[in-house]
This record gives C-alpha cells, structure tokens and sequence, in this order.
C-alpha cells in the first residue's frame, strides 16, 4: 500500500494577519531609486531597508526538470534508483548522487529541502506557476520572482538593470515576467553571453550629436506618451536607460579570466554562471541563470551522466566564488526546475515529469546553511514530510531577503495584493 | 526468401529488464534486470517460470555475456561489480567476484575466443582485461576520452575493440596497450546544449570477420533524445567506411542491438520515443528490410536460440510513460517492466519447433 493515499495537503490555510499599516503607496518610491523610476510600489520605508541591506539573488533555472533522484535524492538500488551510486558528502549522513562529487563536497554551506511537492506536471502550467510561487488567483497574472524581487526591492545604487537574464539563446528585454508590475519590471536577457548589440556609440557621434539624438528622442516619447498607457513609455524609457547604463560597464562582457573558465566549465553553463557572478559583482539585484535541455523523457541516465557534473562544475564554482567574496552573506542563491522526474523508468529509459516529489537547494543570505529538510520514501515516489509547495518557498525566500512576506502587499491599481501565496508559510527550518 | 515471425510467449519479470540471452542447451533465458540481479526463466515449462536470481549485483545488471562454450554467465553491473556464475546451478553461488573491476557503471563485457578471457567497458573510460579462470585482471586500457559503451573481441582473431559515447571505435594493441586503429563512428554523436547524445550503442561482426557493423543514431536533439537509427559498416581489412544503412525516422532513434541470424542476414533492433520500436532483419544486398516487425515497444536486446530459428527481444510495456501519478487501485506507485518476446517462424504448424 502506498503511503501517499490522497492528494498532498500541500500549502495549509494559516491565519494570517494583515496589517494595514504595511499597505503599499503606488509610486512613492519612484525617483529615489533611479534608473526609470524601479521600485513604484513599494512602501518607501521597506524599500529604504532594502536598498540599506544590497540583498541579491542568483537564481538558478534548470529548465526541463532535473531528475531528483540523479542529483539531491539519490535511491540507489531500488526499483527507481537507477544506475548510480549515492556519495557521502561534508555533512555526514547526508547523501548525494555519484554524478555530484564536487557539490557533496560544498554541502555544509547548502539548504536542501527535499520534500518539495508541487501541482503542475506540464512545462506550460508548471514553469509559469512555479515562477509566480503558485499565487492565487486574484484576476490579475502574477509576476515572475524576478520581477518580484526588482519591483519589491529595486534596482540598488549599482546603476544597472535590477533583474538580469543570462541565457542560452536570443537576448533581448522580456517584459512577459512581469505580469501586473507592468513590463518595465521584466528581464533584459544577454543570450549566449554576448552583449547586447550596438552596446557603444559609434565613434562618428560625438557628445553634443548624442545630446541632439536623445533630445530628439525625449520629445518623440513625449509625443508617443499622450495617446498611450502610461506603462508603455515607462518600460521604453527603461529599455532605454538600461542600454544607456550597460553602455558604461562594457567590462562586464571581456573575455573571461582562463582560469575562470577552467572553474567553471567550458560549457553554455559555465560561462553563464561566470557571467552572473560578474553581474552580482557589479551589482545586479536579481540574476537568473538558465540551463536548457533537462527534459530527459528519453535517455535520462546518459544525459543525466553528461549533464549532472557540468552543472555540478558550475554550481560549486559560483558557490564557492560567492563564498570566498563574502558575497553569500548578501546573495541568496536557489538551484531549481519546474519539477523534478518520474521514478518509474519509461520504454525510451527516460523519466518523465514529477511534480510529486523532488528538491530545491539554496543557500546564501538568510539561508540556514547545512540544513538538510524534507524527505521521500524508501523509493522516491512520494514525500513522507511535510509536503512543501512553491507557495512556501516564495515566502521563505522574500524572508530570506528581508521582507516580511506575510505583511507586504502590492498594490495593482488601488488593489492590494499578497506578495506570495496567503495559504502558506516560510519555512522556518530553513531560515537561518 | 519469405520471412514471417510471430511472438509465442513473454516472460515477465516484476522488474525492468536490459537483455536477455539463451543458454546453451536453449532451455533457459538469462536476463540482467534494473535492481541488482540476473533472472533465469525455464523455458521448458509452460509459463516459462522465473527460477532463482543470480544476486550479489547492485543497481543496474546490464553488461551479460555467456561462455562460448561452458555454461558460465559473465555479469557487470553499474556500481562497478563483475562476477562469474555457472548458471545451471539450482541456488548458483559466484565462481569468483570483483567488487570493483571499474569505477562505477559497467557498461559491457565480452568473452574471446576460447573464452579464457574476458573484457569489459565501463564510465571510468577504461577497458579492462581479467583471466576467466580466476578473475585476476591482465590489462587496463586507456585511450577513450567518453563512457566506455561496448566492447567486442573479433571473432576469428581474437582482436579487441571497444566504443564509446562520442562515436570513436578503437582496436586496441594489447602487447603496446595503445590504439593499433580507429574507426571513425562520430556520426553518432551530438553534443547538444550541456548533453552528450548519442555514441555507440552496439557492434557485431559479420559471420566472416571481414566487415564491423557499429550501431547507434545519428542524434537530431538531447533531452528527450530524437535521432534517425543507423548501423554504420566497416571493411575490416581496410578499416574504410563502406557502409551506411537507416533503420527508421527520427522517432525511431537508437539502434540498440545487432546480431547475425544463422541464414546469414542481420537481425537489428531499435527503441525510440516511449512505444517506439522496430525488429528488422537486413540484407543489405537490399534497400528494404527481409522482414520487419514494428509492433514493438522499445527492443533493447536480441539474441538467437541456438536452434537458429527462435528470437529472443528484450522490450517495454506499451504505454509506461506518462507524466504525473500512475497508480493502481490500492493507490501503489506502478513501476515498468520488460516483457521478452520469443518469436518463432510463422510457419504451418507442424514445422513449428518450439524451445
């Protein structure tokens, strides 16, 4: 008889108590911040604090869905377990798989919670819910944690762009993440570790040309301005000034140091990580850092066998960087997928997508590091503690980062609403 | 020739399975499973009822050879174990064990020859030599710079060769321990994203000795793998490419398993996306295959029944994929398994011999 009878309990209605005194004023923190005006709606006195602390995140996005059970939750030799052995790592007692031998190493300086259950079991439901933390619905489209953080926080005094993409892929400014926030809260995305292009003036402009040409451009954004919701121009304006911004950092995109690479990886992954230690470096409030090509419904221990140590590589590089800079005492840092994967082995030895039961690591600020939480059965089909939804985490995270996340609201057009899902709670155990 | 098989029977054991082979006498049907044994099934009985495993194997039990000429099963498993059994044996008990003959995942082995040795491939890169008699290991060999896939001793000279999981194909010199040749499979290979796809899945000789057929795909993506299944030939006195045969489309991905057939043809099998799979027999004086059965799910194995006639394929439930929750009426977790189709020729039935 399974142990898992009936659906997870997932996120528990708990009482909560809003404190009015908390509710956010649109707009009042525009123009102290910079930079197009970042952090509009939040309260001035917690967007004060923030920008006091300089809390950073780099978030991890392993897109496709990591096999928990070749990675966090090892099972060897079970009916699932797969291939590969589990190794001991720096917190005794504590196993990882074989295909982790330098993160087994760096694990006193992780949290792991290994109860993780979530809803979603497709890539087009689960990747955005998981990315809003499963908030309810309340008519509007949540923003993506990202968004969140660069809305709630700002962009910081660095003068760049507070929520940077790295990514395989095209570049760009991706305004989808931020839902509601309104699309100057979205991403710029620098794909394939180039630049954006045209970074620099030419050399045939000369400062007053530029002075001319931006004149020129304010008063047609003006003129576009009148007929047009207020949000449109704003995120130009940001696009704008972003561009403007990383005009001024061209070292931000040298060559990375050899030896960086030989850290790292000489790998999609590696150079990304690379490229968002710099970003953090320079400031960055919010970096995401995308791996593609997780999605094993075919051939998962091969791909797994490939794919495990290059992340491996790079996550303990990073890690390991952040830690030696003093830097993990400012940056909170989270390694996740939409969901983990099926224990049952399919005819194409591959395992498909398992929201049931899987890992999420973290570490940095407000992290307890060394924590070890949650738990699956014998075999790794289900969780035997309590369930943890992303609704938690997003809640565990914001406090990790200094907000209170059970008495800060948005406020969406006179529409107060909770920053992460009302039914759920941080975790405290992971708190430090 | 006319050529019509149908399936007659299909053990199934309560666990997945990689392979299965006959014994000797063609009684029995040895197979390495997903948790950590060898399961034996008497093919005399009705039922084909599973006998007693051969245990001290952990995790995967994918590399399994027989003794070319004694009833002994050579066994390697992913944690790195290799192990030798008489497999007659009512309760068999190893011959002799190494608990470490690789660092991790053994990938294959093989007997020479005479059977006096035995090689074996492993993710630790390595080839390795051991003596049959005792286990006590002769060479390690060093060279691929990938996961060790396949390893295969030719069959009238007892030269060895070995494939890996970025296509290249080595024929070893074991007096100098180095590369005496390479054959170029490449082609097999992707590297897609952070992925290694693709690498060698299978080699086989022809009866002769004079041509190396290699097996695999050529990778279209990682992930959930896609790839057309190709067998690759090679003159074996030239080393030359002289051959390239396509088994499928891109759903149809691996050429899993390769095996001459008694008449002479090649018998291949493929496993693609879940429920994909396809049982041909190939002459490759022909652009179409002699006969072809894809009807089954995801052929992993092949062998031949030493009565030359009967098949053996090692495949998957239709159907065991699926993302999300799958349970049965008392709310279990369901896992997967390996049913092994025995085929026979589709022949009026008094000439039906079955084993």
């Amino acid at each position: 008889m399974s142990s898992h009878q009936s659906p997870n309990p997932l996120c528990k209605p708990v009482e909560h108590t809003f404190s009015r005194r908390h509710l956010l004023g649109a707009g009042t923190a525009a123009g102290a911040i910079g930079l197009g005006g970042l952090g509009g709606l939040v309260q001035p006195l917690v967007a004060e604090q923030m920008q006091q602390k300089e809390k950073q995140v780099l978030f991890i996005w392993i897109d496709g869905g990591m096999s928990q059970l070749e990675s966090w939750d090892p099972k060897p030799n079970t009916q699932f377990g797969g291939p590969f052995r589990s190794i001991a790592t720096s917190i005794p007692g504590v196993h990882v798989s074989e295909l982790m031998p330098k993160t087994s190493q760096i694990m006193h300086k992780l949290a792991l919670d290994r109860g993780v259950s979530t809803f979603d079991n497709s890539h087009s439901a689960g990747v955005p819910r998981i990315n809003r933390g499963d908030p309810k619905d309340r008519g509007v489209i949540y923003p993506y944690f990202g968004s969140a953080v660069a809305n709630l926080m700002g962009p910081g005094d660095s003068g760049l762009p507070p929520y940077v993409w790295v990514k395989p892929g095209s570049g760009g400014f991706k305004y989808q993440d931020a839902g509601f926030l309104g699309p100057k809260y979205g991403a710029l995305a620098i794909g394939e570790g180039e630049p954006p292009p045209n970074i620099l003036l030419p050399e045939s402009i000369d400062a007053q040309e530029n002075d001319d040409r931006n004149a020129l451009r304010k008063f047609a954004n003006q003129q576009y301005s009148k007929t047009r919701p207020a949000t449109f121009s704003e995120a130009q304006n940001f696009v704008f000034d972003t561009a403007h911004a990383l005009m001024t950092r061209k070292a931000l995109f040298n060559e990375p140091d050899p030896k960086d690479v030989v850290r790292y990886g000489d790998t999609p992954l590696g150079r990304d990580m690379l490229i968002g230690r710099k970003m953090l470096e320079a400031g960055v409030r919010f970096v995401k850092v995308n791996s593609y090509g997780w999605d094993t419904h075919g051939d998962n221990f091969n791909a797994h066998a490939s794919l495990m140590p290059r992340f491996d590589q790079a996550f303990t590089a990073v890690i390991e960087d952040l830690d030696e800079r003093g830097m993990l005492d400012h940056v909170l840092v989270i390694a996740m997928s939409e969901f983990g994967r099926t224990p049952r082995i399919n005819g194409h030895i591959g395992r498909d997508h398992w929201p049931e039961a899987w890992s999420i690591a973290m570490t940095g600020t407000g992290i307890k590091r060394g924590a070890i939480i949650g738990e699956t059965n014998a075999e790794g089909t289900w969780v035997t503690s309590e369930p943890h939804d992303i609704g938690h985490f997003f809640h565990t995270w914001f406090n990790a980062l200094g907000i209170d996340s059970e008495h800060t609201e948005y406020i969406n057009e006179g529409q107060p609403l909770p920053i992460a899902n009302d039914d759920c709670s941080p975790i405290q155990e992971l708190l430090a | 020739m006319d050529i019509k098989y149908k399936p007659i029977t299909a053990p199934v054991a309560d666990r997945q399975l990689f392979n299965a082979k006959f014994s000797h006498d063609g009684n029995m049907l040895l197979a390495g499973s997903y948790q950590g044994d060898l399961r034996r099934f008497d093919l005399t009985t009705e039922e084909n009822d599973e006998l007693v495993a051969i245990q001290g194997h952990h995790a995967w039990v994918q590399a399994l050879a027989l003794h070319p000429t004694e009833s002994l099963v050579l066994s390697g498993d992913s944690w790195g174990t290799l192990q030798l059994h008489d497999y007659t044996q009512q309760h068999p008990t190893p011959i002799w064990t190494i608990d470490s003959a690789h660092d991790g995942w053994i990938r294959s082995v093989a007997f020479s020859k005479t059977g006096d040795w035995v090689a074996t491939a492993g993710l630790d890169q390595t080839v390795r030599i051991f003596q049959t008699k005792n286990g006590k290991q002769k060479y390690e060999l060093r060279g691929h710079d990938a996961d060790v896939y396949h390893v295969l001793f030719h069959p009238e000279t007892d030269e060895l060769l070995s494939a890996d999981a970025l296509g290249n194909v080595i024929q070893w010199d074991l007096k100098k321990k180095t590369r005496a040749r390479h054959f170029d499979a490449t082609e097999t290979f992707l590297a897609h994203r952070l992925q290694d796809v693709g690498g060698v899945q299978c080699m086989t000789f022809s009866p002769d000795g004079q041509t190396l057929y290699v097996g695999g795909t050529r990778p279209k993506n990682g992930a959930t793998v896609q790839g057309v299944p190709i067998i690759l030939g090679f003159a074996w006195d030239t080393g030359e490419r002289t051959l390239l045969r396509e088994l499928g489309g891109t759903a149809d991905c691996y050429c899993e398993d390769l095996k001459f057939h008694p008449d002479g043809f090649l018998i291949a099998v493929s496993s693609g996306t879940p429920g994909t799979g396809k049982l041909q027999f190939i002459d490759f004086e022909l652009e179409e295959p002699l006969w072809m059965a894809s009807n089954l799910s995801n052929c992993h194995a092949i062998d031949v029944h030493p009565d030359g006639k009967t098949i053996a394929v090692t495949t998957t439930v239709r159907g065991s994929n699926g993302n999300g929750r799958k349970v049965d009426a008392e709310g279990n977790y369901l896992g997967n398994t390996s049913p092994v189709q025995i085929l026979v020729p589709d022949l009026p039935n008094d000439q039906v011999t079955t084993p």
